[in-house]
């Protein structure tokens, strides 16, 4: 058998539930010599190399889900996301994307609404983390601009920056996740429409409450709309809009990266 | 008497390290986020670290540690992600986001394993094994010259811990490395553990293994715990990386320093971390072979 086919039959072996293992396909088994311990516990072997090492990656990745429900119902849920949606680079602390698509397909978890959106924010988190090291812009750079062409600059966010809208509480969710003790049990009977800015100024990530305003602003400023018309179709939207106190702020929280 | 040679005595010709990169003290281990303050704050006695470089691809605060700990000690990059066995081309973005952290970090050796990780778009996140024919030696070559091309410098493979054999086989798996450094002008990292692994898992005898490596090629070594898993009536060794080095790879590895010389050596741990202690203790005892082997070499040569 040529290499090429070997490891695509091989890669078909990993990711299917451990019992198929033994439904491998003659002439893949007849690769392999046995010896004295039979193949199936050889291929078991690297099946929960495989798919263990990358369910303990979406385990360290989406500690709130662990939390939400439990190991044993997360890696469960992991192994059918990682049977369809295997890693496509090797850098696997970033793996994890479309895992909030997933669970919302995932009908064991159709009964918790919001854990699709807890995804979200921990993939966010995640990126953040792992994002790119740019410089924020400087607070004078603006200033520096002619007035007249203003308007026309392009203010992009962080590289790490994700916003995140959701009809959930994910905030309380998180802090009762990682403290109960201290945090009242969010209430998840209404709906509590949140928007959030995740960003890693420097090594810390933070997460950050939004107005609608400034959500609708930022987003507009995430899509590489010009800073004048980002402006005029948020003003348009929100006319109480206030864009010299919005840019103060997320000067200050290192929101944008330098021009 | 002969007095002990101490560690900044033994020969320090390391080979396929960069002469300006060179290390004073033989021993490593691998850098851990569980560890990074501690090292930073009190820097143990150590020759080097080494660090899988996928970890710091992006930014963060890991690369922040790195810079840190950077100051104080050589480190190397040992790759698992460059599947240089896949029979396909190494990944390019791969290859620029490695050879970044290479301009930045100055390792002082650079490495990769014998083995496969991905096949078509998927990557599987293991070492996994090979067939030893002609297709692969040839597709493994490519693949290293590529990365060397890159890189503008040699790399080093690693001998891999398999649980399948193959019925194929063209070779033993020691002639496929040295086939490997003649035709690429790469070198090795001797996995001493694996070798063991190897031996017992497919009844391969060590010794012969080592006898079979030539070793001008050698440019580091790796010792690691592994475990002992029950496969019907019979046991399987996994490499887990979780473990003290067992007596038996100690051994094999006195062996192999008598032998191929006095290479830098890595304690791998990779899960169920202990204290850094356990760790500087287990790369004291590298040193302290190391530096036996050394003595008597130059007491036989004196007598």
């Amino acid at each position: 058998m040529k290499l090429a086919k070997f490891q695509k039959k091989f890669k078909e072996t990993m990711f299917r539930p451990v019992r198929e293992i033994q439904d491998c396909e003659a002439d893949f088994k007849a690769l392999f010599s046995e010896g004295d311990i039979p193949l199936d516990e050889r291929l078991k072997v690297y099946h929960n190399n495989v798919v263990g090492s990358l369910s303990e990656v979406l385990r360290v990745t989406f500690p709130l889900l662990e939390n939400l429900v439990g190991e044993d119902f997360l890696r469960a849920m992991s192994r059918e996301f990682i049977f369809e949606n295997p890693p496509t680079s090797a850098c696997v602390h970033m793996y994890g994307a479309g895992f909030d698509d997933f669970i919302k397909t995932y009908e064991l978890a159709k009964s918790l609404p919001y854990l699709a959106d807890v995804a979200t924010l921990e993939l966010a988190l995640n990126t953040a983390y792992y994002a790119p090291d740019d410089v924020a812009l400087a607070p004078d750079a603006l200033a520096q601009i002619p007035p007249e062409t203003l308007g026309d600059v392009v203010l992009n966010l962080r590289s790490s920056a994700t916003l995140i809208a959701s009809s959930y509480p994910l905030e309380s969710i998180r802090s009762f996740c990682l403290d109960a003790d201290n945090n009242p049990a969010p209430d998840l009977t209404e709906e509590h429409t949140c928007r959030l800015l995740i960003v890693r100024p420097a090594l810390e990530v933070n997460i950050i409450s939004l107005p609608e305003d400034e959500f609708e602003m930022l987003r507009l400023l995430q899509d590489k709309v010009p800073l004048g018309d980002a402006v005029e179709k948020t003003m348009a939207a929100f006319p109480t809009f206030d864009f010299t106190a919005f840019l103060q702020k997320h000067t200050v929280l290192e929101s944008f990266t330098s021009l | 008497m002969n007095k002990l040679v101490t560690s900044h005595e033994v020969p320090r010709a390391v080979p396929f390290c960069p002469p300006e990169l060179s290390i004073d003290d033989p021993v490593g281990i691998g850098l851990r986020s569980p560890h990074y303050q501690e090292i930073i704050d009190q820097p143990p006695h150590l020759g080097w670290l080494e660090v899988h470089p996928e970890n710091y691809f992006g930014g963060g605060m890991h690369r922040h540690y790195l810079k840190q700990i950077r100051q104080d000690f050589p480190i190397s990059m040992h790759g698992v992600g460059l599947s240089l066995g896949s029979d396909q081309s190494v990944d390019e973005e791969h290859l620029r986001q490695f050879k970044e952290l290479i301009d930045i970090f100055e390792p002082f050796v650079i490495s990769d394993h014998v083995s496969w990780s991905a096949s078509g778009n998927a990557h599987l996140n293991d070492l996994l094994p090979l067939p030893y024919t002609q297709e692969t030696l040839n597709r493994l070559c490519e693949n290293i010259d590529r990365t060397q091309s890159y890189f503008g410098r040699k790399i080093l493979v690693e001998n891999p811990s398999t649980y399948l054999a193959f019925n194929d086989n063209e070779m033993p798996e020691y002639e496929l490395l040295n086939a490997l450094c003649e035709k690429t002008g790469c070198g090795l990292l001797l996995d001493i553990n694996n070798i063991y692994v190897q031996s017992h898992n497919h009844g391969i005898d060590p010794i012969e293994y080592i006898d079979n490596i030539k070793p001008e090629t050698v440019g580091e070594m790796h010792l690691a715990g592994h475990i002992v898993k029950n496969a019907g009536e019979h046991t399987i060794l996994i490499d887990s990386h979780n473990q003290l080095v067992r007596n038996e790879v100690w051994d094999l590895y006195e062996y192999a320093v008598k032998r191929i010389g006095s290479i830098p050596t890595l304690i791998e741990w990779d899960q169920d971390f202990p204290p850094l202690e356990t760790l500087v203790e287990e790369a004291g005892r590298a040193r302290s072979i190391i530096e036996r082997v050394t003595a008597g070499k130059q007491s036989n040569e004196a007598g």
